[in-house]
């Protein structure tokens, strides 16, 4: 049985524009021990995705489909019901560590309450285990350090209190939001590794959002490609990266700058994505998609299955183009 | 925490320093002596009461011992109220002068705080309900309309067209008494702390921090309790320094409306019989409350944000 | 040639006519703030014109017809000397806007002035002259206003002059921190590249962009005027008999409520002017000032 489940989700925003579609009929599984990214733009869905997973996302949104974290429906249930699976079976780490801390409370009172929630822990044990943690994502002093301020870590310190906070329940799935993305390049690697050895040493699964396709190469065993609401590919890395089916996902690892060659130009996708309050009929990427036809514009898009829970949404017969 | 202190004080001083320099230069700056015209009193007299004031001394000198004074606490002597000490037209034996003001104050923000702080979460965590709305409306209404206009349309209602309660006087301070003038002046600013409070629990309950706390699965009461109330304190503090010194000068002019004895009455008398040094006194000494008040607030930041400590 | 982009830069400074139409558009499209405008014109005409053309006089007692009630030739009633209430509403209301009107443009010469002049030159002189703001936030505003006019008593225009000249701090304030947010502009820095003087790049470049900042501040000056001219009033200093105005109208209300009249007509003028200002500063600050 997978870990998690998401099938036909559905995520809006009532605006007083009009409504805004930003996760349109998605469906994904995630195993036991699997890390899976999910990439796109920004604005193509991946993190709504996610934080509608956690219920989290703002008040005016709309939510349809269904969620099963290990078999249990996530979609619709009470806050007490959630409440009981997030941080303890289900964390996540945000992308931004500078705001994600409560700065009045001090690192020890942020972390114990989770244990002492969720595990029932005394004060004491609480405080034990937290700085464990603390010294498993490399926070030198963890020890001395517990007791401050999050305005006296460093970004990249303030993101391993997170990884070691979202940790200490022993999940079994993490899902990092952006991890890296706020920080400095030399500490992204850090970030990165630290993620890397804790699910190797937890056998969690990991869901990682970015799109950054360096860390998708990096640390993933699935690849999620979304676009404009819409999960247009889905495979494993070697898939994606060496076989890749969709236009857009090919379009997407033509404009990674390669060392390897002189470029005279960086090579990018024409276009802007599409408006998320008025979506064309049919692909989602037909403005910007070069082998574009007329069976693109209307009418339902095919779902093409292969081998190893490997799909695309896409017309395009394979071979053809 | 004593740097800290010293520091404000190093501030508040030539602050107030400052001010009674230029209240002192304004008064005593202006052309004539008190005493002119007023009535028909001898040379001699006029002589002697200059120089009781000490106003045939120039004028630097006067100063000096003017502030001289005020270390000691002493307002100096009114001009009106012959010989009279402006202290005990302040702060006098029996109940008026600004005992009077400070019980309203003190009544008043025993109400204003409280509820508005309880309202105004109440009205951010229920967003555009009809309590919110209620709420918001409020503040719109009554910062915009003074308490000499409410207070009246009050007691027309309330002591006049309904006979329930009396419509001014102090009694002996009695509940009757004393209940509208501090009705009226929690309604004036109750809306306003209410709405900073609204808008201040909006921007938390937002907070990236608040989601994390949600993500944590901790219950509603102990994210809105230990994580959000402090950050959603923190604006209100700063209001409530500048809002009790406004609600004593409220307080004031809700004497006036209500014709209670407080310091209200005694600087009408003040400025109506000219007496300079004795609206200069209160004057001084409104200064300096709103001084102590924005000190004391400092102090409370002190302990609700943590990035001040250091 | 970067001179030449700089210069280009200056030709190219936000154009102060789209900004206003756009804004004018907004405000236009407010209807709260757009009726409350014309409440507050038709109020302004009506202190105008009716003491001109009444047939009653605001001073002259008639003590034949004291303390009427509404009626179809006293609208508003009389008082306790006989007088029309109408006509001594609106003479009032002539004399508290026009106390309001001049102080407000006394706060806005010196608010102005002195926050961009401090604003722009920056550095010591720009702290040092902030720093004496603050002093002034000290000084409670209520008392000094009663100095000033036990002090000036005699002549009800400067003292609120006076007053006017203690009021600008907040205008001040705003003005100063529009002003160093200005300063870094492209076409601000291109002026002083150019060699234009302190003085002319002040009057020239940053007031008029400074504009919109200080309509939504005069618009909350006039009430707030309004509001502690009436205040005043209670405390028998300001207008005196037989001039009136609003404050002292509803402070005579209210120490006479068996003649609710005299309470209740200078009330709701006054009351509705207030509302009216609060809706058109909201109308202003949404159309200028879109954040």
């Amino acid at each position: 049985m997978p870990i998690l489940e998401v099938k036909n989700l559905n995520v809006s925003f009532k605006t007083i524009d009009g409504i805004v579609k930003a996760v349109n009929d998605v469906s994904f599984t995630v195993e036991q021990g699997e890390v899976l990214g999910i990439v796109g733009e920004s604005g193509s869905g991946k993190s709504q995705t996610v934080l509608g997973i956690m219920g989290l996302l703002a008040s005016n949104s709309i939510v349809s489909g269904s969620i099963k974290f290990l078999g249990q429906e996530l979609i619709g249930v009470s806050t007490a019901a959630l409440n009981k699976v997030r941080g303890n079976k289900l964390s996540i780490i945000f992308q931004d560590p500078m705001t994600s801390l409560n700065p009045y409370l001090t690192i020890k009172s942020q972390m114990t309450e989770v244990l002492t929630l969720h595990k029932g822990m005394s004060k004491r044990d609480a405080l034990a285990e937290s700085i464990r943690l603390l010294d498993f994502v490399r926070i030198p002093e963890a020890k001395e350090r517990v007791g401050l301020y999050p305005h006296e870590f460093s970004g990249g310190m303030r993101q391993r209190v997170m990884i070691a906070m979202a940790l200490l329940c022993r999940p079994e799935l993490l899902i990092a939001d952006e991890p890296t993305t706020a920080l400095d390049v030399t500490v992204q690697a850090q970030i990165l590794q630290i993620l890397r050895d804790l699910q190797t040493e937890f056998k969690m699964s990991v869901v990682i959002i970015t799109h950054d396709m360096g860390v998708v190469a990096n640390i993933c065993d699935r690849v999620n490609v979304m676009y404009a609401g819409r999960l247009l590919e889905s495979g494993s890395i070697d898939n994606i990266f060496f076989d890749a089916k969709h236009p857009y996902t090919q379009a997407l690892l033509n404009s990674i700058p390669s060392l390897d060659h002189q470029v005279e130009k960086l090579i990018t996708i024409p276009g802007e994505p599409p408006n998320l309050m008025s979506l064309p009929q049919g692909c989602v990427f037909q403005g910007r998609c070069e082998k574009v036809h007329n069976d693109c514009c209307n009418g339902d898009i095919m779902v093409q299955e292969f081998a190893d829970k490997r799909f695309m949404k896409c017309n395009l017969a394979l071979g053809q183009g | 925490m004593i740097k800290f202190i010293i520091k404000r004080m190093l501030i508040a001083i030539p602050t107030m320093l400052t001010i009674i320099f230029l209240v002192f230069l304004l008064v005593h700056a202006t052309p004539g002596n008190p005493f002119q015209g007023e009535r028909a009193l001898s040379p001699e007299v006029i002589k002697q009461l200059l120089h009781q004031y000490r106003l045939d001394l120039p004028l630097w000198k006067q100063f000096i011992l003017y502030v001289n004074d005020l270390l000691h606490g002493d307002f100096g002597l009114s001009y009106k109220f012959l010989g009279q000490s402006i202290n005990a037209l302040i702060f006098p034996d029996y109940v008026g002068g600004f005992w009077v003001t400070l019980r309203l104050a003190v009544y008043a923000m025993i109400f204003t705080v409280p509820l508005g702080i309880v309202f105004g979460c109440y009205a951010g965590l229920y967003r555009n309900s009809w309590f919110d709305r209620l709420v918001v409306t409020c503040n719109m209404f009554f910062s915009a309309v003074p308490t000499i206009v409410t207070g009246p349309l009050f007691v027309f209602i309330l002591a006049v067209l309904l006979h329930v309660l009396p419509a001014s006087g102090w009694g002996d301070g009695d509940f009757k008494h004393i209940f509208l003038p501090v009705f009226v002046l929690t309604l004036a600013y109750a809306p306003t702390v209410a709405f900073v409070t609204r808008g201040s629990i909006i921007d938390v309950l937002n907070s990236n921090f608040i989601r994390t706390a949600r993500a944590k699965g901790l219950p509603t009461k102990s994210i809105i309790f230990k994580h959000a109330i402090k950050p959603t304190l923190i604006p209100v503090v700063s209001l409530l320094g500048p809002m009790f010194a406004g609600v004593l000068v409220g307080a004031i002019v809700t004497e006036q409306v209500f014709a209670l004895p407080g310091l209200g009455i005694l600087t009408t008398n003040g400025a109506t019989n000219r007496d300079y040094n004795l609206v200069l006194g209160i004057t001084i000494f409104g200064s300096f409350l709103t001084i102590v008040f924005n000190f004391m607030v400092d102090i409370l930041y002190f302990f609700l944000d943590p990035k001040i400590k250091q | 040639m970067i001179v030449g982009k700089k210069i280009s830069a200056v030709i190219n400074a936000p154009k102060a006519k789209g900004f206003w139409q756009n804004a004018y558009r907004r405000f236009w499209h407010n209807k709260f703030a757009m009726a409350s405008l014309l409440l507050i014109l038709i109020l302004a005409l009506l202190c105008v014109f009716v003491p001109m053309f009444s047939q009653f006089s605001y001073y002259k007692p008639d003590f034949t017809g004291s303390l009427q009630s509404p009626n179809l030739v006293h609208f508003f009633g009389t008082d306790g000397l006989g007088r029309d209430l109408f006509v001594r509403s609106f003479i009032g209301g002539r004399i508290t806007f026009e106390i309001a009107f001049a102080a407000t443009v006394v706060v806005l010469i010196i608010g102005v002035l002195y926050g961009s002049i401090a604003g722009f030159l920056g550095g010591r002189i720009d702290s040092l002259m902030m720093r004496f703001v603050d002093v002034l936030y000290g000084v409670p505003f209520l008392f000094f206003s009663i100095l000033l006019l036990t002090l000036f008593g005699q002549s009800l225009m400067l003292s609120f002059v006076a007053i006017a000249a203690i009021s600008w701090l907040d205008m001040a304030r705003v003005v100063r921190g529009q002003t160093l947010s200005l300063k870094h502009k492209e076409f601000v820095e291109a002026a002083t590249v150019c060699g234009v003087s302190k003085w002319k790049i002040i009057t020239r470049h940053i007031i008029p962009n400074l504009m919109g900042v200080v309509v939504v501040y005069a618009a909350l000056v006039v009430p707030n005027m309004i509001v502690l001219s009436a205040v005043l009033s209670f405390f028998g200093l300001g207008v005196m008999e037989p001039m009136t105005s609003w404050g002292l109208l509803i402070s005579d209300g209210s120490q006479n409520m068996d003649s609710w009249w005299l309470l209740l007509f200078p009330a709701i003028l006054m009351t509705s002017t207030l509302l009216a200002f609060a809706f058109v500063v909201n109308g202003l600050r949404d159309a200028l000032d879109p954040r």
